[in-house]
């Protein structure tokens, strides 16, 4: 057999796996190494090429590192790529394809507007921060330190504010820029929740101090509005690509703070978009991610009806509501979106527009939430609350670790 | 400044239509042999770049447009042609797919069947779809490669790098599309359309032997194809 038919061979071999996320897993080490053979690791090594080919080189270490992420997320595992490895110099310019060509021979300056690179610019820089936030292979010891992650996330947000800056009302209102700002919102949510419920296990450090009410919101927040992003028409040319985020880490942390609240209105409140949520990843994460991701999340969830349940013994409402949520989840997607708009909790304003310019120099996200996210740490001791709902997060993690395929968490 | 036809011309159907094929050529460097291999164009054009930035899309249809992208640039999405599928391009891609001859010959076949017009549609695609989310290459210099034949970062079309590169490219636009729009397109579903395109891709990189032969324009065709290979048939169906 020819080295070339061997190739092919490997390649269909690797990428026609049902599970999803098996089909790049295997040949992404091997980009990888090819990336590290043509130097797309090393610092030095851009030092003395031109400005284009520095750029593609940095793009092309974005992509790999993407995929590496994703992968990761997907599967709650560990990157091939750790921070370390990634320092601000490798994230890509905010620039135009106009700006730069192959013929150019001055260093090209980042513009601090909208751009052809803004969200490569933000995926990146999102990778960089979930690489710190996620995954305990990263050797730094600050990513540790509740403060100092939320420092991280407070910067991130500052970074990505002036991307989004432009006096264009044509780019203002396309699509395009509909879509990455709402994915943006998106990311720094989700972010948020990773900044204190982390897929690792803290050993030895206490419980961050959160306000719950605001957490749980927070979560189902993000559940709808990735949700939003999937079924807007406006994004039916990028649908393709399936969302930059792990939607199973908004739920699981949703619901593990479910699982601790004893704000009865605001548990009726949630409880449907949880479960319309939970349907749809039903359908879809255990084939994508494999058996490792969801065991947990299933035990999560029966910990969660058994909260519900308590609560439907104190008043019948919620029952017609989670009837009507399993009607929708039976008789097809249409009904289960009837459901979840009809239900959209009381602080979701209903048509909120996600094309306003962010103001200030911090990017903000959906003004409903801007209190809850501001707050939703703070300098008090831990009470016996945040032991509790830390405890629940815990279980889920520890949960996550035991369960067979999934790396362990130091 | 060139443009690109609006307009695709219906290809000869059938299996049996070698001796009619003619495909419309675009700019007359794809037709027969790469007359376009000239390397001396190792430095692109930059005002032809600018003029494909903002003339970017090569079909414009304001009637299908979904919405404006960049700052004033990708205006409107690359429309598909609602005529007739391409009967004889389908039956290439299975057929080819089915016996799996050399991966030398499955790339020639295709590039053979694959009309010019169909691969500059596949870019403007690749453009909307795919770039501005996964952004791995510099789209000026990406369309003035498929759609002008020009050397691609001082490569000629005919380096088996660069080949792989364009079929990374054509399968990553074929999985972007919905299973409607595929259908549009090529006449079968849009599975069949994917693992036509996919197979190409699989051959082009085998045939370049990427494993070994490591540089950037491979790294890129590598990369676009395993986020392509990564993703399910039909994502309308979701």
């Amino acid at each position: 057999m020819l080295r070339s038919e061997m190739l092919i061979a490997m390649l269909q071999a690797a990428t026609r796996v049902t599970d999803k996320s098996h089909r790049v897993w295997t040949l992404l080490s091997l980009a990888l190494r090819m990336a590290q053979n043509i130097g797309l690791l090393e610092n030095s090594a851009i030092t003395n090429v031109r400005p284009f080919e520095k750029e593609q080189r940095r793009r092309l270490l974005m992509a790999i590192g993407l995929l590496d992420a994703q992968a990761a997320l997907e599967k709650a595992s560990e990157p091939m790529i750790i921070e370390a490895w990634l320092p601000p110099s490798v994230v890509p310019l905010n620039i135009n394809d106009a700006d730069i060509s192959l013929s150019t021979t001055e260093e090209v300056t980042a513009r601090q507007d909208f751009t052809d690179s803004t969200f490569l610019v933000l995926t990146s820089k999102t990778q960089i921060l979930a690489r710190f936030l996620c995954f305990s292979a990263s050797p730094n010891p600050q990513a540790n330190e509740w403060k100092e992650r939320q420092s991280r996330l407070n910067t991130f947000q500052q970074e990505i504010a002036p991307l989004f800056a432009t006096n264009n009302l044509e780019t203002m209102n396309s699509a395009w820029y509909w879509y990455t700002k709402s994915t943006a919102e998106c990311i720094v949510a989700w972010m948020q929740l990773f900044t204190v419920r982390p897929l690792r296990q803290q050993i030895g450090r206490s419980a961050p101090v959160v306000h719950h009410a605001d957490l749980l919101k927070l979560g189902v927040k993000v559940l709808e509005e990735t949700r939003k992003i999937v079924r807007d028409p406006r994004g039916i040319p990028w649908r393709w690509y399936g969302g930059f985020f792990a939607p199973w880490h908004a739920l699981a942390v949703s619901l593990a703070e479910l699982c601790v609240c004893d704000d009865t209105y605001l548990l009726e409140a949630c409880w449907p978009i949880i479960q319309v949520s939970f349907f749809r990843m039903n359908d879809i994460v255990p084939e994508h991610n494999g058996e490792s991701v969801w065991e947990p999340m299933l035990r999560l969830m029966r910990r969660a009806e058994q909260k519900m349940e308590s609560i439907k013994s104190r008043g019948a409402g919620i029952i017609a509501l989670g009837l009507a949520i399993q009607l929708g989840s039976e008789q097809g997607e249409s009904q289960q979106s009837f459901v979840a708009e009809d239900l959209t909790p009381p602080w979701i304003p209903p048509n909120d527009s996600g094309n306003q310019p962010p103001t200030g120099d911090v990017f903000d996200i959906w003004p409903d939430l801007r209190d809850s996210t501001v707050n939703l740490m703070t300098d008090m001791s831990s009470t016996s609350a945040d032991e509790i709902a830390w405890a629940s997060w815990e279980d889920f993690i520890n949960d996550l670790n035991q369960t067979d395929g999934v790396m362990a968490f130091s | 400044m060139s443009c690109v036809p609006v307009e695709r011309q219906r290809l000869p159907r059938g299996r049996h239509s070698a001796s009619q094929r003619q495909t419309p050529s675009v700019h007359g460097s794809r037709d027969d042999g790469h007359p376009d291999e000239d390397t001396t164009l190792s430095t692109p054009n930059i005002e032809t770049y600018q003029d494909l930035v903002t003339l970017e899309s090569p079909l414009q249809d304001s009637s299908r447009s979904v919405g404006v992208a960049g700052n004033g640039r990708d205006k409107q999405r690359p429309d598909l042609p609602l005529e007739a599928p391409l009967t004889s391009l389908s039956y290439s891609l299975l057929s080819a797919h089915a016996s799996i001859p050399s991966p030398a010959s499955f790339v020639t076949t295709l590039e053979y069947e694959g009309s010019a017009q169909i691969r500059a549609q596949l870019c403007a695609i690749y453009n909307f779809n795919v770039d501005p989310i996964f952004k791995v290459l510099h789209k000026p210099s990406i369309t003035a490669h498929i759609t002008q034949g020009h050397p691609y970062l001082g490569r000629s079309s005919s380096d088996q790098n660069v080949q792989a590169l364009d079929y990374a490219v054509f399968f990553a636009a074929v999985s972007s599309l919905g299973g409607d729009e595929c259908m549009s397109m090529f006449g079968v579903a849009k599975s069949r359309v994917v693992e036509g395109y996919r197979a190409a891709s699989e051959a082009a990189l085998g045939s370049a032997d990427f494993v070994l032969n490591h540089n950037l324009v491979i790294l890129q065709a590598f990369v676009i194809h395993l986020v392509s290979a990564s993703l399910e048939y039909d994502h309308a169906a979701k």
